[in-house]
């Protein structure tokens, strides 16, 4: 007769890590056979046979409070995702609507690939736009972020190297394949078409003759541009927290209003007025000028709360 | 301080520490009969799990092995960290609400 516990004990070593086995399976299947062993010892049959009943019980409530703990990081990713396609979508739609007379002339059929070309470029706004929604759900009750915050820096990292490898090198080369199937011909690269070490040598090389140049942004403010847009999910974790620091009920107001502003610091800002703000600002600090603004919204609401506090008696 | 939190602890979690405060180390289901119904054997452990995460208690697997056969006990006690954090507790709650401290 096997004991009670040992089947699903190891099913569940197939399924859960390590850590999860030996402090929330093991002991529960541990007390269980010590107390059905005890009960046979005793002679106590049918106290056996209820323990067995009663473990079987408790290890799928046990089993389903873990589920139900890991569902709320599976319900983080999938609402940081659904983000991420909501703003996705108009942002790869805009170039393809603004194309639309070179496709519709040249006969170009829309197609899965061209959508394809249009993604990186997009997700390189997107990626932390929905990583800060996701963020900002998982910390939306006050209680225990101090365990969650390690978690969501982390996950700010990454998509930063993401973003680099994305800014870096895969959204130029999408961008140039675009311009050459909308095109129909072997187009030059452009500056949002040059890699990130491209763009360095462009910058190294451009220097004074920036000034002469006929494109209306210097590269250096490209180059700047791109760094800023990597250091974004590190700054919107940082914005995410400051959040916490505001009341629960205007939580998702703040939330929208700051990243609204930061996103139409780049959707509704083309170059010709980004040109304009260049007269007054170096190339570096137009560029990071939305991460700027994204400090000082952080930096305000814990600044507004700690005096809303301190005036409370 | 707006960015220090104070630890948290829930009902459940404050009576487990003081069931471990009072004696010797104890395992799940010893928590769960001592507790006299408060405690339910399907959430004891996801609890106890979470009080290890948060540093209020820590576990050993018991010394010797069980002559029945079957898998060694996990036994808790408190931490440290665990005791100061239910004094604390108490300690505010006879404060604030004095019909509430045990």
């Amino acid at each position: 007769m096997t004991r009670p516990g040992d089947q699903f004990r190891s099913m569940a070593r197939r399924l859960y890590g390590p850590r999860t086995m030996e402090h929330l399976i093991d002991p529960v299947i541990a007390d269980i056979q010590r107390d059905h062993a005890e009960a046979i010892d005793a002679g106590r049959l049918w106290r056996g046979r209820w323990i067995r009943f009663s473990g079987w019980w408790c290890i799928l409530k046990v089993v389903c409070l873990y589920a139900l703990t890991a569902w709320a990081i599976g319900r983080t990713a999938l609402i940081a995702s659904t983000g991420t396609a909501l703003v996705t979508v108009p942002l790869v739609l805009a170039p393809l609507v603004k194309a639309a007379a070179f496709i519709q002339a040249d006969g170009i059929e829309v197609s899965g690939q061209l959508v394809t070309y249009l993604l990186p470029q997009a997700l390189v706004i997107s990626l932390p736009i929905g990583f800060t929604v996701g963020a900002i759900w998982n910390l939306r009750s006050a209680v225990a972020t101090w365990r969650i915050r390690p978690l969501i820096l982390a996950t700010a990292c990454l998509c930063s190297i993401v973003t680099f490898l994305n800014v870096g090198w895969i959204a130029p080369a999408a961008n140039q394949e675009f311009r050459m199937v909308v095109s129909g011909y072997s187009v030059d690269r452009g500056t949002n078409e040059l890699t990130f070490s491209q763009l360095r040598q462009k910058v190294n090389e451009s220097g004074a003759a920036d000034e002469k140049s006929q494109e209306p942004l210097p590269a250096l403010f490209w180059y700047h541009d791109r760094l800023a847009l990597c250091a974004v999910p590190i700054l919107m974790a940082g914005f995410s927290f400051a959040l916490t620091a505001s009341r629960r009920r205007f939580r998702w107001l703040n939330a929208a209003l700051a990243l609204s502003a930061y996103l139409s610091c780049y959707v509704l800002f083309p170059p010709e007025q980004v040109a304009v703000l260049l007269r007054w600002l170096s190339p570096i600090a137009v560029a990071w000028l939305p991460n700027t603004f994204l400090i000082i919204a952080a930096a305000s609401m814990v600044t507004f709360r700690a005096q809303a506090s301190s005036a409370t008696p | 301080m707006p960015g220090k939190r104070l630890p948290t602890l829930s009902h459940k979690e404050s009576l487990i520490l003081d069931l471990l405060g009072e004696g010797d180390e104890m395992y799940g289901l010893q928590l769960v009969a001592a507790s006299k119904g408060q405690l339910k054997r399907g959430t004891i452990y996801v609890t106890l799990g979470r009080m290890e995460e948060k540093g209020y208690v820590k576990s050993r697997l018991e010394d010797a092995p069980p002559e029945a056969g079957g898998l060694p006990r996990r036994l808790y006690e408190p931490t440290a960290l665990g005791r100061r954090v239910v004094d604390a507790w108490t300690h505010a709650a006879r404060r604030f609400s004095p019909e509430f401290a045990r």
